[in-house]
Order: C-alpha cells, then sequence, then structure tokens
C-alpha cells in the first residue's frame, strides 16, 4: 500500500510506493508480460490466446482500493507497433474503453480524479515496449487539474473553450482541425513539440461526448502521433495525458483535452527538467511554437 | 507503464495468472461499441477484455 506524505511548502502530496521499486524492467521480448498467453508459451498478465483491448489491475500499483486505483490498458494483443499503427476501428473502441474506465473508476467514493494516459518511449521511462497506456485513480484533486480548476475560476468561463477560441483565432499554432475537434500546440507550449487535442465543443469528459466524437478523436490522435513518428523519422516519445473533470466534484466539470508532452527538441537532443524547471517551476524553452507547428503541419501531412 | 507487470512467467509456474474459471461465466456487457467480458485472475486482481460488437478476438 503506498503512503500519501503532504509537503506544507509546496503544497503538494508526494505518493511513496516502494513496492514499485521491483517492477518489471524491459524484459525480453519473449517474456513480455502484456503478451497474450499462447497455448505452450509463458503465462503473461492475460491468460486468454487472443485479445482485442485488456485492462487489469497494476501489480505494482501507485495507487490501489481503498485509497485510488491504477489499472493498465494494454492496446492490441500484437507486441509489435504504436497506437499509431492500430486499426482506425481499434483506436476507437480504446475511446470506449477509455470511457468505460472513467465511469466506473469516477464513481468510486475514493477517487477523485481519473487520469488514462500513455508514456511512450525509454526517453519517458517506459519499460515494456508492448502498446499500451495506464489509468490511474487518484484519492485526491493532483495540482494540474486544480490548476485548471482554477483557471477557469479566474477567467470567469471555462478557460479551454476561452483558449480554443484564441488558438482559431490565431490560426499559427493550430495543426489540423475538423468539425468536431482541433489539433494545436499551445501558445504557451513547455515542450518544443507539445501538442493539445480538444473536442470543440464544451465536453467535460468522455461520458459527454457521442459517437461521432469519439471516433473523430481517435482519428485525431492518431493522426497527430503518426505525424509525431514522420517529424524526425523516428518512433517520437511522449507523455500523452488525457484531462477530464474532476469526478469527485459535483456536478464534475471542465473541457476533454488530450495533452502529449513529448521531450524531444530536436531528433537527437532531450529537453530535460534543470534548474529553472525543478527549482522555479518555470520552463525556458528552446524554441518557439509557431516555428514548431509548422515543422509538425510538414509532418503530418509526409505521414497522411 | 510501462513498467507495472511482471515479467512472464512459464505457464506451469505456480501461482501463476490464469483468470478463474467459473463454470458459468457471466455473459459479456454491451458499453457503446465494445463488449466488456469480466474476470477475476487467480491472485484476486481484476481482468476486463474488450472486444468490439461483431469482432471475434478469442
Amino acid at each position: 500500500m503506498s503512503e500519501l506524505r503532504f509537503d506544507e511548502l509546496r503544497g503538494e502530496q508526494v505518493v511513496y510506493a516502494i513496492h514499485r521499486q521491483d517492477r518489471t524492467f524491459l524484459p525480453s521480448r519473449e517474456n513480455c508480460p502484456l503478451d497474450p498467453t499462447r497455448p505452450g508459451g509463458p503465462q503473461t498478465e492475460i491468460p486468454v490466446p487472443a485479445f482485442e483491448i485488456a485492462v487489469f489491475d497494476n501489480r505494482f500499483p501507485a495507487f490501489e482500493a481503498p485509497l485510488g486505483a491504477a489499472e493498465v490498458v494494454v492496446y492490441t494483443d500484437s507486441h509489435d507497433g504504436s497506437f499509431a499503427t492500430l486499426a482506425p476501428e481499434r483506436a476507437e473502441a480504446l475511446m470506449w474503453v477509455w470511457r468505460h474506465r472513467y465511469e466506473e473508476l469516477g464513481a468510486r467514493e475514493d477517487i477523485e480524479y481519473v487520469m488514462i494516459f500513455e508514456n511512450r518511449g525509454v526517453e519517458v521511462g517506459v519499460t515494456l515496449h508492448h502498446p499500451h497506456g495506464q489509468i490511474y485513480g487518484y484519492p485526491f484533486l493532483p495540482p494540474i487539474a486544480e490548476r485548471e480548476r482554477a483557471a477557469d475560476e479566474r477567467l470567469g468561463e471555462c478557460a479551454a473553450c476561452a483558449m480554443l477560441r484564441s488558438e482559431l483565432a490565431d490560426g499559427r499554432r493550430v495543426l489540423f482541425e475538423d468539425e468536431r475537434v482541433v489539433a494545436h500546440i499551445p501558445y504557451a507550449a513547455r515542450w518544443a513539440y507539445e501538442a493539445r487535442v480538444t473536442l470543440r465543443a464544451h465536453r467535460a469528459s468522455l461520458l459527454d461526448c457521442d459517437p461521432h466524437e469519439l471516433r473523430l478523436l481517435a482519428e485525431a490522435l492518431q493522426t497527430l502521433v503518426r505525424g509525431y513518428d514522420a517529424l524526425f523519422a523516428r518512433p517520437f516519445p511522449y507523455v500523452m495525458v488525457v484531462h477530464q473533470a474532476p469526478t469527485g466534484a459535483k456536478p464534475p466539470d471542465g473541457h476533454l483535452h488530450v495533452d502529449f508532452y513529448p521531450p524531444l527538441r530536436t531528433a537527437e537532443k532531450l529537453k530535460y527538467l534543470a534548474g529553472s524547471e525543478q527549482g522555479a517551476g518555470t520552463f525556458i524553452a528552446d524554441t518557439v511554437p509557431e516555428e514548431s507547428a509548422g515543422a509538425l503541419r510538414e509532418a503530418i501531412a509526409r505521414a497522411a | 507503464m510501462s513498467e507495472n507487470p511482471p515479467p512472464a512467467e512459464p505457464q506451469d509456474a505456480p501461482g501463476g495468472a490464469a483468470a478463474r474459471s467459473e463454470s458459468q461465466p457471466p455473459a459479456p456487457e454491451r458499453y457503446g461499441i465494445v463488449l466488456v467480458e469480466r474476470l477475476v485472475k487467480d491472485d484476486g486482481r481484476s481482468l476486463l477484455l474488450y472486444t468490439r460488437e461483431g469482432a471475434n478476438a478469442r
């Protein structure tokens, strides 16, 4: 069981999950725990010979009942590939899986905030290459969600709606858009190729999206990741986070958006969180979002 | 995660993660375009298998 400690000076929770120290680290391909369990093969986390999408309780959870949850979401039974290479109908199904988990975990009394995310690439600490993501159910409202809620109060309206209006009016950082979804690099992006995929309509969570929006959201996310992979002609590392309304609030409010935080600033150079970022909480960027958006738009076009 | 599941174990290893066999497993639930099958692993952890309606992965 993890332990929560609150740092009064920084005003933040820190989670001590010391049992995670021994979690699996880069196993050999034949010992991937996220593969299906094939006849005659090793027993894995998923004891069936084939599956489409699987979700299970993390064996080394950062959070667990009665104080939160940690789940693993396996996108496919194929060891190779990525979110970008999933068939479009599988990516669409994944949106429904995310929706289902948000609804079930969010209904729990011990969970205040449900965060769906994917870490991709060893550059962000991935130790299993099988395509997968994770879900954390936090027993408290984490700082980023708290800041988003504070932004709504500060602006007196939905901050995500206001920012999207501004981005569409400016246009320089928009990557692509369709009738329901817009992808752009935020005006004040922290990372060189940070991107945000937002529903045009005010949708607090995946629960508020209609089936058409979920299909277009999946399509947009895949378009973006394929563009990322084309940008430097290499698998592009990122942290992808689905931001939704806190489930502990009644009624839950927020604005669904999916953010990507890629650590690469060039094909070979990583952005590190160093003195200013860690000591002052202020990001120093080496690129401007408008130029990054131009390069990423071209990459997305090449990947289409 | 990248990180969290354990290494795969030999299939005949004691304490493997096989789903608990039920004589009458519950019918999959429909949720939007997917069907949800709820299983429980031998160690008590939940396992959900999602299949697009009309598809047959297993």
